[in-house]
């Protein structure tokens, strides 16, 4: 049975077929993925869960003002708090990822991926920007000329970010509900656990700041840095399965 | 009904593959971590306790999602209707978590001694209560984790908490007085004071009942939970207190010659006193180990009797004592004895045993004392081209193949780099001569001249039957 | 016009849909079956969220198998799942203003006015302005309906649409759907009878991911013909009966002693049928 568009719809929609000078129907060209994406930005900046990120962001805060308050701090000091902050504001960043309407979304004509792309920016974006500025903070109270990589933190950081963010988009696939985003604190662990099992040319975490296998462990993690994001972007695919 | 919902989250709790994933990850992954150490009940129970707080922080997180799951999934309007009280439910949490938690560590820290004392001899001296303490903060964990979850609104709480008492354990390398107020103080060395280990016991299982009356009281201030929080705190001030003011390892002084009085005074009695050791006498050589690390005696000579046996009957007759020291203490240094470490098991350890043999035994280690008196720049102790040098390599051989000279593993903090230069042509001889049948004979035969600084390896080469093959010149300035 | 072929579907060891052959035109047509039949998994396959194992659809002339024509298929279809989810601190304005952009609906005058247009369809005007968390359950199911008329849908599919809406909202609901069936494909599938009674013109019934039935509510209502009893006492079989409001016994099947023959309803066909499946 043919399908019949209405008479005299209400609205002229861009992606419905509409009639043509010559007669015929011809689909209406859809609209450019950017501009969509710039128009969901405003929205999904409210959809989206900042609770988890302004906790840790005010966590981050004390943590790096109060532990060894007025004095400088130690290099290895320092480098422990950078990564205990840029783990858990990959992990809070992963609460983004959590969409209650992804049932009702799944037809929708926006692929999902440019959704969750933007729920991967935006919080993610705002951990990198927390991240750097707790980062700069500490620097100020680093003793004259101590040896503190700051190229090397920001590739870990980038790997604990893109494996949290990884891990929540792969359980959002699956799980319902915001502890799917819990995957990301129990990756992250489990992950960083899991390179002490490594050779020290490999571990994530070297916990000699500058020393020993320090250059070789982070051009190995310089070199997998894509990894988590390669998998973030296959994580993002339509949920059609 | 709390006995019901005491069994339906333990059922669920047991069955979170957070826990029993985390309950088999540690004992695997500490066993990996010390799997080139020889068991050591000193330091073992207290490596698997800091490892054992990653099982504490899973359960910690899971606790705390199981307490805040009232809150998620519109269950709040669901279960308000129910005759079962948001209290029972603390309250069932409370009973299982704990009881999961403790069984989960206690599986993991009993696994992991049993494994431990299945793969050797095992030397020090177990304190009991130091694998306890483990399940104690696993117990901590699961009773804060509830008071978490009832508290705080926020999923990401439960993670936040474990971060903060992660980053104060992990920074936490010298104990620090006011320390043990934190559930797990992973560092200790075997030369490190007895650490306050009961009362940091009592004082975690009180600080747990503590936080499980917190939990309770989110939902109405009774009688009950308050005097259980109010008597929990006060085990846990007095408990917390005692194990506070224990006294952190004296710090050695930098930059003055250090003597035995630095040393920490209750270190000084263990390990200083007329008791200190147990020797034994083994095939002619003395071995003296601290009280509890006897066991391992028969491997140092696994180490050393190889070495020893190749030594003409002069030489082996005056070989010196073995004897057990931290490598921290240097001003104990005797050119009389070979030090044999406190922990043992890593294959550097065997070879400096035997190094340290070989050198004593071809005279190295008298020409390095002159060449290192503290008026003399530190340059290396040149033995390039010095057949004793390659007597003292193929020594080494009996044990460890020769190699370039490199940092070895004295223990986890400490590296040691020989003051003894010697070059690839000595170890290519070292190398032939342990290949060249008859050897033995040959080095024990010519023993004075081989062993003289001055005897050079082109003069030694008939001497030991080996073909001139690699250029062996003598340094410019030979350590003699 | 939507062609379903042998559209086979198997979760774990459940087969939820299993070779399905099925066309739908223009109109209203019901899915009834009972939990697990099917109708969801069906449902989710021509709302192009779920790829069946083996079977294809084809819907006017596009195949959501193809990534390209999948998307082409959702800009021309409107989808109301079983569990609408919905962010409680958004306004229902806002959040079909949302589901608007996400329909490709770029342009924010047309926008506006097709977000207006969908809330007065689905009579929430008077709550655009109002915070989800503060609609009522019946409002939100309206909300949610609203979202998936975004763009006027050629094929509509509903799950279970009238959850949650009281006698005077399933009304409305009726009123719009027949209304939107007379120019395109709505596929509802609901556990309410009587919706399917009043609105739909071919009915199908589902059971173990096969079509049991699909014809007239009529043709339905037929299959229990001579076979609905009414009497005062009851069966002595285990027959399916129950007490009706005037205190009578209505038994399906044999009749009871002393029973005289009942018009038999959509519902007593719909027993029979599963009744005779089981």
């Amino acid at each position: 049975m043919p399908v019949t568009p209405p008479v005299t719809p209400p609205v002229t929609l861009p992606a419905r077929p509409q009639a043509s000078s010559a007669g015929t129907a011809v689909p209406a060209p859809p609209p450019y993925r950017w501009r969509v994406a710039l128009l969901l930005v405003r929205p999904l900046a409210r959809a989206i869960d900042w609770g988890p990120l302004v906790v840790v962001a005010a966590f981050t805060t004390g943590l790096v003002s109060l532990v060894e308050y007025g004095q400088a701090l130690a290099g290895g000091d320092a480098l422990v708090l950078m990564r205990v902050c840029g783990t858990l504001l990959g992990a809070a960043a992963a609460f983004g990822l959590v969409d209650a309407m992804s049932a009702d979304l799944g037809a929708a004509a926006v692929p999902r991926w440019v959704r969750q792309a933007l729920r991967c920016l935006l919080p993610g974006g705002a951990a990198i920007a927390i991240w750097l500025a707790a980062f700069s903070s500490l620097l100020t109270r680093l003793p004259e000329g101590a040896l503190f990589p700051v190229g090397d933190l920001l590739i870990e950081a980038g790997v604990c970010l893109g494996i949290a963010l990884a891990a929540a988009a792969t359980a959002v696939r699956f799980a319902p509900g915001r502890q799917a985003a819990m995957a990301a604190v129990v990756v992250q662990l489990a992950m960083v656990l899991g390179t002490i099992l490594l050779p020290e040319q490999v571990r994530l975490w070297p916990p000699t700041c500058g020393f020993g296998y320090w250059d070789q462990a982070h051009l190995f993690w310089l070199a997998m840095l894509p990894l988590p994001y390669l998998w973030l972007t296959i994580a993002g695919r339509d949920l059609r399965r | 009904m709390t006995r019901r919902l005491f069994l339906f989250e333990a059922r669920r709790l047991v069955r979170h593959p957070l826990v029993w994933g985390a309950t088999v990850l540690v004992p695997a992954l500490q066993t990996s971590l010390s799997g080139d150490q020889q068991p050591d009940l000193t330091m073992d129970p207290v490596n698997a306790t800091g490892l054992a707080t990653c099982l504490a922080a899973a359960v910690l997180v899971v606790a705390s999602l199981a307490a805040s799951r009232d809150g998620r999934h519109g269950m709040p309007e669901s279960l308000a209707g129910l005759p079962g009280r948001a209290e029972h439910r603390t309250r069932a949490l409370l009973l299982a978590t704990p009881l999961v938690a403790g069984l989960a560590a206690a599986v993991a820290m009993g696994g992991y001694l049993a494994i431990r004392l299945l793969s050797g001899p095992a030397g020090g001296r177990l304190d009991v209560w130091e694998p306890l303490t483990a399940v104690a903060a696993a117990v901590l964990a699961a009773t804060l984790g509830v008071a978490v979850g009832r508290w705080s609104p926020w999923l990401i709480a439960g993670p936040l908490v474990v971060a903060v008492l992660g980053f104060l354990i992990y920074m936490n390398p010298t104990n620090g007085q006011a320390r043990w107020l934190l559930p797990v103080m992973q560092v200790h060395q075997p030369d490190w004071p007895d650490r306050p280990s009961a009362a940091h016991l009592v004082y975690v299982l009180a600080v747990a009942a503590f936080f499980g009356g917190i939990a309770l009281l989110r939902h109405r201030v009774r009688p009950l939970p308050a005097a259980a929080a109010v008597a929990a705190l006060a085990a846990a001030v007095p408990s917390g207190a005692t194990a506070a003011s224990t006294r952190p390892p004296t710090e050695f002084p930098t930059n003055v010659e250090l003597t035995v009085g630095h040393v920490d005074s209750r270190v000084r009695e263990r390990y200083f006193g007329p008791h200190a050791y147990r020797c034994t006498e083994r095939q002619g050589l003395t071995y003296c180990a601290f009280r509890g690390y006897e066991p391992w005696i028969p491997l140092w000579e696994q180490a050393v009797r190889p070495v020893v046996a190749a030594l003409p009957a002069a030489r082996r007759a005056r070989a010196p004592q073995v004897r057990q020291m931290s490598p921290n203490w240097s001003f104990a240094d005797d050119s009389g004895v070979i030090r044999a470490s406190m922990s043992w098991g890593h294959l550097d350890q065997r070879r400096m045993l035997a190094e340290d043999v070989a050198f004593w035994g071809a005279g190295l280690y008298d020409s390095a004392a002159r060449h290192f008196s503290p008026s003399r720049r530190a340059a290396l102790c040149d033995v390039r081209g010095q057949a004793r040098t390659v007597v003292a390599l193929w020594l080494i051989g009996q044990v460890s193949p020769p190699e370039a000279r490199r940092q070895l593993h004295v223990d986890r903090n400490l590296g040691r780099l020989s003051g003894l230069d010697w070059g690839q042509a000595e170890i290519g001889y070292a190398k032939l001569l342990l290949a060249s049948p008859g050897a033995r004979e040959k080095v024990q035969a010519n023993w004075g001249t081989l062993v003289k600084s001055t005897t050079t390896i082109d003069q030694a080469l008939p001497l030991l039957g080996l073909e001139r093959t690699f250029n062996a010149p003598t340094g410019a300035t030979p350590c003699l | 016009m939507i062609q379903i072929k042998q559209l086979t579907k198997t979760y774990a060891t459940k087969r939820a849909l299993d070779g399905l052959d099925l066309t739908l035109g223009t109109g209203v047509t019901g899915l009834l079956g009972p939990n697990g039949a099917g109708k969801t998994t069906l449902l989710r396959c021509l709302a192009t969220t779920l790829a069946p194992d083996r079977g294809t659809v084809d819907a006017f002339g596009l195949n959501p198998a193809d990534r390209v024509q999948r998307t082409a298929l959702r800009r021309r279809l409107g989808y109301l799942p079983q569990n609408p989810g919905s962010y409680p601190h958004f306004t229902a304005f806002d959040l079909v203003d949302y589901v608007a952009i996400l329909k490709e609906l770029t342009d924010r005058g047309h926008r506006h006015a097709e977000v207006r247009r969908v809330l007065a369809e689905v009579n929430l005007t008077d709550q655009a302005k109002t915070k989800v968390r503060k609609l009522s359950g019946g409002m939100r199911q309206r909300l949610a309906l609203a979202q998936a008329l975004l763009g006027e849908p050629d094929l509509l599919i509903l799950d279970e649409p009238t959850v949650g809406l009281d006698p005077e909202q399933r009304m409305m609901f009726r009123a719009l759907v027949s209304r939107l069936g007379q120019s395109r494909t709505v596929v509802l599938s609901t556990h309410q009878i009587e919706d399917v009674a009043a609105l739909c013109e071919r009915v199908v019934v589902m059971r173990d991911g096969r079509a049991l039935f699909d014809g007239t509510p009529g043709r339905l209502a037929a299959v229990a013909d001579g076979r609905v009893w009414l009497s005062d006492a009851p069966p002595a079989t285990t027959q399916l009966f129950w007490r009706t409001a005037d205190g009578r016994y209505r038994t399906l099947g044999t009749p009871p002693p002393a029973a005289e023959a009942a018009a038999p309803g959509v519902e007593d066909g719909y027993l029979m049928l599963l009744g005779e499946a089981a």
